[in-house]
């Protein structure tokens, strides 16, 4: 039997409603390029600005991230790899975890997971588009897969256990 | 002998003040210029393998610090750059990292070493990509490292046996990043005296940091008076400038290392040999 035929597929798409710590107080970490000539001003002034609510800033977007690389990394403690939508600018520095050998973090996920799916034990993939500031585009969505070998049953209870707290911080399925 | 064999490097500049004659196109017609660059790049360096070897190219990475404000925007996505670079090669890039900044190229190889299946793992080509695609002052000069400068790089990395301790991917833990980045090089090069430092270029007063941490360790010179500070590129743009005017005649070992603003830095040795590929190009512009 190939690799490929045993892997299971599980996926999560949800979008986040609110700010995701409730009554925590929230520090205003979005920046601004410093801008000095007309042509900076006018670049600027061209670039599309989202109409999307911004609910979180730098630091809870890696929170939550960090949480869900820590949980996936304790659920599954063995041959997991995990890919996950991020670039720069990062606004400050990453957490230990998202560093580490296990993680990938890039652009466009999709080439990787391509590559990836059916020959690593279990590849999870984070891809979303949480808003930081006025320029990132998208709707506040998160999809999480995951392309699991081995027992389905315990995959999709684990999958279960791992998506639980997004609902916490205001993540609800679509 | 170390598992990483530098076959070529090749360094394409960049005009830093890329649309001051003409006026700046849509990002996506820029872009397009830029991979046509990339593609080149990719065939010069290419071109002293036979056939058998480029079948043994497993991927390509194409890194970057400063390019993202367009596929922030939307203006491009990434797919459809891949998509692009696909139909004009065969081994162009297909994934774009910026998220380790000025570290990323030694975080993509890391992350190919412990992915890649053994048999393909024989050829491993990463690009380097930095351009100020909207002119903006900031990328052309700021306090933190003075002038930048801009191009493509790209490495074409051999791995002759198993990777143990020729790559290090590591992040400070302090906000002194430059003084933890230069004693984790201290420790790494200490008992290899025939190992030579390749370093990111700074201006004067960053680099009186490393005259004083690392006053006896071999180092190429800082070309940050030339270049300006070519984020990762530097320190493969340092050995190509150095073995164009000293050509190895032998096999001689670099530990080319990168530092990123957030703390985030990578050091690979490397070997530069007789057989390597050195490719410097003219300054390109857009016309």
């Amino acid at each position: 039997m190939s690799d490929e035929s045993r892997l299971t597929e599980q996926h999560f798409s949800g979008v986040l409603t609110r700010v995701p710590f409730k009554g925590a107080l929230s520090a205003a970490l979005a920046r601004y390029m410093p801008l000095e000539s007309e042509n900076d001003f006018e670049v600027f002034a061209e670039l599309p600005a989202s109409d999307a609510p911004i609910f979180l800033n730098f630091t809870e977007h890696y929170q939550i991230l960090d949480a869900l690389v820590k949980f996936a990394n304790q659920l599954w403690s063995e041959d997991l790899c995990i890919l996950i939508r991020l670039s720069m600018p990062g606004g400050m520095r990453l957490p230990a975890d998202l560093l580490q050998a296990n993680v990938l973090l890039m652009q466009d996920v999709a080439p990787e997971v391509a590559r990836l799916k059916g020959q690593v034990a279990h590849l999870l993939v984070i891809d979303d588009h949480l808003l930081r500031y006025q320029l990132e585009q998208g709707h506040n969505q998160m999809r999480i897969s995951l392309y699991s070998q081995g027992d389905k049953g315990i995959n999709q209870r684990r999958f279960a256990q791992l998506i639980a707290p997004l609902a916490d911080y205001g993540i609800e399925p679509i | 002998m170390s598992a990483l064999t530098l076959r070529s490097v090749a360094f394409q500049p960049i005009k830093a003040c890329l649309f001051e004659s003409v006026k700046r196109p849509a990002i996506s017609q820029s872009f397009d210029w830029v991979s046509g660059l990339i593609q080149a790049q990719t065939e010069q360096v290419l071109s002293q393998l036979t056939e058998a070897e480029k079948a043994q190219i497993e991927r390509h990475f194409l890194c970057s610090t400063m390019v993202e404000l367009p596929f922030t925007t939307g203006d491009i996505a990434w797919s459809e750059v891949a998509q692009k670079l696909t139909q004009q090669g065969l081994n162009n890039p297909d994934t774009y990292i910026n998220a380790y900044e000025c570290a990323s190229w030694g975080y993509s190889l890391r992350h190919y070493l412990n992915y890649a299946k053994p048999e393909q793992s024989r050829f491993l080509l990463v690009s380097i990509l930095d351009a100020n695609f909207y002119d903006l002052t900031f990328w052309r000069y700021n306090e933190n490292w003075h002038e930048s400068g801009f191009g493509v790089t790209t490495i074409l990395l051999e791995v002759t046996k198993e990777v143990t301790n020729e790559l290090i991917t590591q992040c400070a833990l302090t906000h002194n990043s430059m003084a933890e980045f230069a004693t984790v090089v201290r420790r790494t090069v200490t008992g290899k005296e025939d190992v030579c430092l390749a370093l990111p270029f700074f201006p004067e007063h960053i680099q009186e940091m490393f005259n004083k941490l690392l006053a006896k360790q071999w180092r190429l010179p800082d070309l940050h008076h030339r270049w300006g500070h070519c984020f990762g590129s530097d320190p493969w743009l340092s050995i190509l400038c150095h073995s164009l005017e000293n050509p190895p005649l032998e096999d001689q070992k670099y530990m080319a290392a990168s530092l990123a603003l957030n703390g985030y830095f990578a050091m690979a040795e490397v070997v530069v040999n007789q057989h390597t590929q050195l490719i410097l190009n003219e300054e390109a512009a857009y016309v």
